[in-house]
């Protein structure tokens, strides 16, 4: 008798042990599955995300030079006479020279110095005296504004007697170098502001120096002068 | 008829365990098929996943292509960016600019009788000398300037009256 409710015992233990073994591996299952599984799938979203991320950034860059080739090369010729490359400084003395005999005033000196050289931007100190009526300088000050390369007032006195007005004019100009690497294709371009289009545009009305760049012309057969 | 059960009560199988057994055989089973469906479900989904990344890689490679061909636009683009960043700042410092600028307002507000005889501008302050026939014209004068709301501060720095010169009034702007 008691042999048989040890086997009846073992019976049920073994209709239990089955499905608790079974229990054990799917509980082993779900852990490896959401662990595994769940962690891919994040970092599937997140590569995702920032492949969606990149696309976007290339896409806005790539409409960007579309939009702006047709009037990027105008805006180069304009911006690069306005801030020029190398030190403006004959450029300088070539539009003040003109301005001031548009205006008809008498030049009565002009002297070029003080280089500032900082890591990035130089500027170019010239101070010159002129002599004529108010008006006259006034429109002077006007025009120097309105001419490449970019000139901006350090210090004006201007003193009048008897309807003739002498004024020592400081200015300052400016030149650097032009950035010699392009972002990376991957990196996100800045679009031009509406402050910024304003400054183009103001820079493609300045006056532009009265020299011309001659283009580079291969060499021509010299004539024979006996034929 | 009701059933005979021959054997003795002591003998009957254990009812909890059989329960247990039970209650375990249909857990597994719920489990086994949310098990099954949540794999399916991840599998899918990393599929998903998988095809979007590669044809978001796909669109890259493409415009990466295309943005390589408008290299010289870019370069263009950085020049003039670089340029019309240096303009700004070298525009925004220049105070002197902004005080010939407001003289320029002055001016435009003067009386015919007054006349300016003296500037001196720098980046401190800017020194004008006007001499104006009338008092009444100082008054305009002044009225101009305090309209304008251009300055910080007004100094009026000397003071002198020539009979038949007029008033010569030296202010100091800032």
């Amino acid at each position: 008798m008691e042999r048989f409710k040890r086997l009846n015992f073992l019976y049920g233990s073994q209709a239990v042990f089955l499905p608790f073994v079974f229990f054990v591996v799917l509980v082993f299952l779900y852990i490896i599955v959401f662990r595994v599984g769940v962690s891919k799938v994040i970092a599937q979203r997140k590569t995702l995300a920032e492949a969606k991320k990149s696309e976007n950034v290339l896409t806005e860059k790539e409409s960007i030079l579309n939009e702006s080739k047709s009037v990027l090369a105008s805006y180069v010729t304009a911006a690069s006479m306005a801030y020029p490359e190398k030190n403006p400084s004959l450029i300088v003395i070539s539009q003040i020279k003109s301005l001031v005999a548009s205006q008809a005033l008498a030049l009565e000196s002009f002297k070029i110095g003080g280089m500032q050289s900082e890591s990035v931007n130089s500027a170019l100190s010239v101070s010159f005296k002129v002599s004529g009526t108010l008006g006259q300088i006034t429109s002077l000050l006007k025009a120097i504004r309105n001419v490449a390369p970019i000139m901006t007032l350090d210090g004006v006195e201007l003193s009048d007697s008897g309807g003739i007005s002498l004024a020592d004019i400081s200015i300052k100009s400016y030149w650097a170098s032009f950035p010699d690497k392009i972002p990376s294709i991957t990196q996100p371009i800045k679009k031009f502001t509406k402050e910024d289009l304003d400054v183009l545009l103001s820079l493609s009305k300045l006056t532009s120096p009265g020299f011309s760049n001659l283009s580079p012309q291969s060499p021509s057969g010299r004539k024979d002068p006996f034929k | 008829m009701n059933a005979i059960n021959l054997l003795p009560q002591s003998l009957a199988s254990n009812s909890q365990l059989a329960n247990l057994a039970r209650g375990l055989r249909k857990i597994n089973l719920v489990a086994t098929i949310v098990l099954i469906a949540g794999l399916l479900g991840l599998t899918a989904l990393m599929g998903v996943n998988s095809a979007l990344i590669k044809a978001s890689e796909a669109k890259q490679d493409r415009l990466k292509l295309s943005i390589k061909a408008l290299q010289s636009v870019e370069q263009q683009y950085t020049l003039v960016g670089d340029r019309v960043s240096k303009v700004k700042t070298v525009l925004a410092k220049s105070e002197v600019d902004q005080k010939y600028a407001n003289l320029e307002k002055v001016i435009v507000g003067l009386s015919p009788d007054a006349y300016i005889n003296q500037v001196d501008i720098s980046t401190e302050r800017m020194d004008i000398v006007v001499s104006f026939s009338d008092s009444k014209s100082i008054t305009n004068f002044m009225g101009n300037i305090t309209g304008l709301n251009l300055f910080k501060k007004v100094v009026m720095s000397s003071f002198s009256f020539k009979p038949g010169v007029g008033y010569l009034i030296a202010y100091e702007l800032y």
